[in-house]
């Protein structure tokens, strides 16, 4: 469980770095240089997807909760 | 750099996470449950499919959008197309629960190879699904 936690806290560290890194120049622009040469409902779209997508993500990689070994019968269980 | 292409960079950076979120937190779970959850996330998307052109004529039909509406109607279509995926999958992989209660044992060399495969192509209908507003932004680059 530890490190589950721990790969995916570098998972998405590594992330916000990678997405900080290349979108530094338009946020240094401020909002109105970030979305120069594109309406603004692009940007705004964009984010709802990726919001979308991390919902995907985070109901796909759920742990499952399936044993290992089948459920003992009735019938063993009483014998 | 435009703000069209660093969305691409930024499209393209977040596919390579999910890609690795999905072999680090999904190979651990064995080739069963990975092949069960990406069983699972492509017949939601099959099941989606037709609901969501079904959704898009019936919303067009209903708004009769003029030219200055495309981008309210992408929002709703696009949105659309996402809930009604992800209601699908939440469903389909509960029932998958269900009827699935214990994992199936196969040789461990068999599992770890399986496993990594389907947790490798877990993202896939995730990207499927964000193909509109890659075009889009796409769209926006070209006319830079």
């Amino acid at each position: 469980m530890k490190a589950r936690c721990m790969s995916r806290l570098s998972f998405s560290a590594l992330a916000a770095a990678s997405i900080f890194l290349f979108a530094r120049p338009a946020f240094a622009q401020g909002l109105p240089g970030a979305t120069e040469g594109m309406p603004w409902q692009v940007a705004a779209l964009f984010t709802v997807n990726w919001v979308l997508v991390a919902a995907g993500v985070a109901m796909m990689s759920r742990p499952s909760k399936r044993s290992e070994k089948p459920k003992k019968s009735i019938d063993e269980e009483s014998a | 750099m435009g703000a069209p292409k660093i969305l691409i960079t930024i499209h393209t950076v977040g596919g390579v996470f999910v890609w690795l979120w999905f072999m680090g937190s999904c190979t651990k779970e064995g080739m069963w449950n990975n092949a069960l959850t990406l069983l699972d996330a492509w017949m939601a998307a099959f099941f989606t499919f037709p609901l969501w052109l079904a959704g898009t004529f019936i919303t067009i039909s209903m708004l009769k959008p003029g030219p200055d509406d495309f981008y309210t109607l992408f929002a709703i279509v696009m949105c659309m197309g996402w809930i009604l995926y992800l209601v699908s999958f939440v469903i389909i992989h509960a029932i998958t629960d269900y009827l699935s209660q214990t994992k199936v044992a196969f040789h461990p060399i068999a599992d770890k190879i399986g496993a990594v495969l389907f947790a490798w192509s877990l993202a896939s209908p995730l990207g499927i699904f964000s193909w509109p507003i890659l075009i889009l932004v796409m769209l926006a680059a070209a006319g830079q």
